[in-house]
């Protein structure tokens, strides 16, 4: 193994570390029992919480070194452990899981090889096609992964003299911990990074969904996810986008589950996740917010009083707060003037650019249907939410659906009032933010139908046996 | 339509599992190997030192990329050098299919990067 292969390994050995540390202490894994199965959703958990605590402290002004994050990771773990061993007889025992009939198993295997197959693939391409390097990636993301290698901080001019210097920080500070640990600026590593994290985010969602939906829905509907060719091939991407919607998609799971059964460790994980996906980009904080809200919301209609805990979630919007004032105590510009944001109350402005709305609106309903961007999870999801609504999960259903029109709608929004050539920018953003739009409704799809199929209804109360994947401490 | 894809996907996985592996190195500066001559995206950073201030011109006198992306590499390749567009304030410039001569300015040092591409040390401004 060379000194590159092995820092790449012990960057990756601390995400899952800290991962495995943060869902022991939210009460949301049983160390001891099979770590293995939890792996996705741990290194998934690790990348969003190192990533915010070394944003943070780059942020503080203090500078990102290997010993700087070694202490960060181990100061979070040990305190992490700290937290749960206190919660650690609050935990639920397992449940076993109803033996599947035989046309399950075979839905579930089939999805299952899948699944190991086009990860597999997505792993090995990583490591061994040529990376692409997106002139985003090259005038705006990596530069500022550089600057934070060489010089271990987030250096006011050279930051700003790239594009876009408002983009949040945390991608390009995972990137130069990366560096860090493999010894050299080597952008061609980082597409294996992004898949192992694409991968776990698989993984991480199948976790989860064990808990609540049978595996004859879960595995094949990854399947069909994994396959789109947009989601397969943005597996290696260096874009944030893909990471943002992992983020995002995984904290919607969680603050559902929330809601269904009134486990806060899920939404000690939700948050954990909505501060990654704030300071990964821009629109994270905005579907962010529109997610932590959806979910107040109607956590005071389903649980009244009991549901103000939710509240919880607003730190994680709130984090741009933190991103904003280290811009403005550092002179650095902190929003894009091209977006015109400030005339989104303004009636006569929306009116004359009613176009610039309608066909934004146009093009992201068409586009999954069309070419490359053509996806059979969208009929999935349609399909879904039908059944969800037939069945009578009328809270969960009504969230979802709010939290995903509404991120819908502003991003149209976005399109609307922006000064930014209207075709090229659509054509250049709408596919990969819209995207993530897309994945949170995939990643949701099989929680919808494991709801609606369950005949009973009831609440959730412990996790599924064989695995023994995760358990949640009761609030 | 998964059956299909996941058929692609696999081909395509196999095909990079049986073909050759790169060395980091190479594997960096592959995807810029068409734009630009990547031998001297590396001979910059061994020759323009880490806290030196730098310019780029790129010239026509031979067939080349568009300028920008040219540009945009190069910047890209050269972090934590900072970058300006103000020869009076550069310390060194990069000419990319650009005579040195032309650049206007006196300097002290012309280094050859790979074909086409020179970085030159302008003399001190009093």
């Amino acid at each position: 193994m060379t000194r590159i292969e092995l820092g790449l390994l012990a960057n990756d050995v601390l995400i899952l570390a800290v991962g495995y540390a943060f869902l022991f202490a939210v009460g949301l894994v049983r160390l001891g029992s099979n770590l293995l199965w939890l792996a996705g959703l741990s290194f998934l958990t690790g990348w969003a919480v190192l990533g915010t605590l070394l944003s943070l402290a780059l942020m503080a002004g203090i500078p990102l070194e290997v010993w700087t994050t070694l202490v960060v990771a181990s100061g979070a773990a040990l305190a992490c452990v700290a937290v749960g061993r206190r919660r650690r007889d609050q935990e639920l025992p397992a449940i076993s899981r109803p033996k599947q009939g035989r046309l399950a198993v075979v839905a579930t295997v089939i999805g299952g090889v899948t699944i190991a197959i086009a990860a597999a693939a997505a792993l090995v391409t990583a490591v061994k096609s040529e990376w692409d390097p997106n002139l985003d990636l090259l005038t705006a993301w990596l530069p500022r992964a550089e600057i934070i290698y060489y010089l271990h901080a987030i250096d006011p001019s050279q930051w700003s003299s790239f594009l876009d210097p408002w983009y949040p920080p945390l991608v390009p500070t995972l990137y130069a911990t990366t560096f860090e640990f493999a010894g050299g600026f080597h952008p061609s590593l980082l597409s294996l990074q992004q898949a192992v994290l694409g991968v776990a985010f698989i993984l991480a969602a199948l976790a989860i969904l064990d808990r609540v939906a049978p595996r004859w829905i879960t595995f094949p509907s990854f399947a069909v996810l994994i396959t789109a060719p947009w989601f397969w091939w943005r597996l290696t991407s260096l874009l944030p986008d893909q990471a943002l919607a992992y983020m995002l998609g995984v904290a919607g799971l969680v603050t559902l589950l929330w809601l269904h059964d009134r486990r806060v460790g899920w939404l000690c994980l939700g948050t954990a996740f909505l501060c990654a996906a704030t300071l990964t980009k821009l629109e994270g904080a905005a579907f962010a917010a529109i997610l932590a809200i959806v979910i107040v919301v109607s956590g005071i209609v389903v649980h009244r009083r009991k549901g103000l805990v939710a509240l919880v979630l607003l730190v994680g919007p709130l984090t741009s707060l933190l991103w904003r004032a280290w811009l403005g105590a550092h002179h650095v510009a902190s929003s894009n003037s091209d977006l015109n944001q400030s005339q989104l109350t303004s009636p006569g402005f929306l009116f004359d650019r009613i176009h610039r709305l309608t066909y934004a609106i146009k093009y992201m309903l068409e586009a999954p249907w069309q070419g490359d961007y053509r996806t059979p999870a969208i009929i999935f999801i349609a399909v879904a939410v039908t059944i969800a609504v037939v069945r009578r999960i009328t809270a969960i259903t009504i969230a979802v659906i709010a939290w995903l029109t509404l991120s819908f709608l502003a991003l149209a929004a976005t399109y609307w009032t922006a000064t930014i050539d209207l075709h090229f920018y659509v054509a250049t953003s709408a596919s990969r933010v819209g995207g993530t739009i897309i994945v949170s409704a995939a990643t949701i799809t099989p929680l919808l139908l494991g709801l609606a199929l369950r005949s009973d209804g009831e609440a959730v109360t412990a996790t599924s046996g064989g695995e023994g994947a995760v358990s949640a401490a009761e609030d | 339509m998964a059956v299909s894809h996941i058929r692609f996907f696999a081909q395509v996985g196999h095909k990079n599992l049986t073909g050759p592996r790169h060395l980091v190195r190479e594997a960096d500066l592959d995807p810029f190997s068409y734009f630009a001559p990547t031998q001297a995206l590396v001979a910059a950073q061994d020759v323009i030192p880490r806290d030196a201030t730098y310019s780029i011109v790129v010239g026509n006198e031979a067939a080349g990329p568009p300028v920008e992306i040219a540009d945009d590499i190069f910047r890209f390749w050269l972090v934590p050098r900072r970058y300006t567009t103000d020869l009076s304030q550069a310390q060194w410039v990069i000419t990319y299919n650009a005579a040195s001569e032309a650049l206007g300015v006196p300097y002290t040092q012309e280094i050859g990067l790979g074909p086409g591409v020179n970085a030159v040390k302008l003399a001190p401004r009093s």
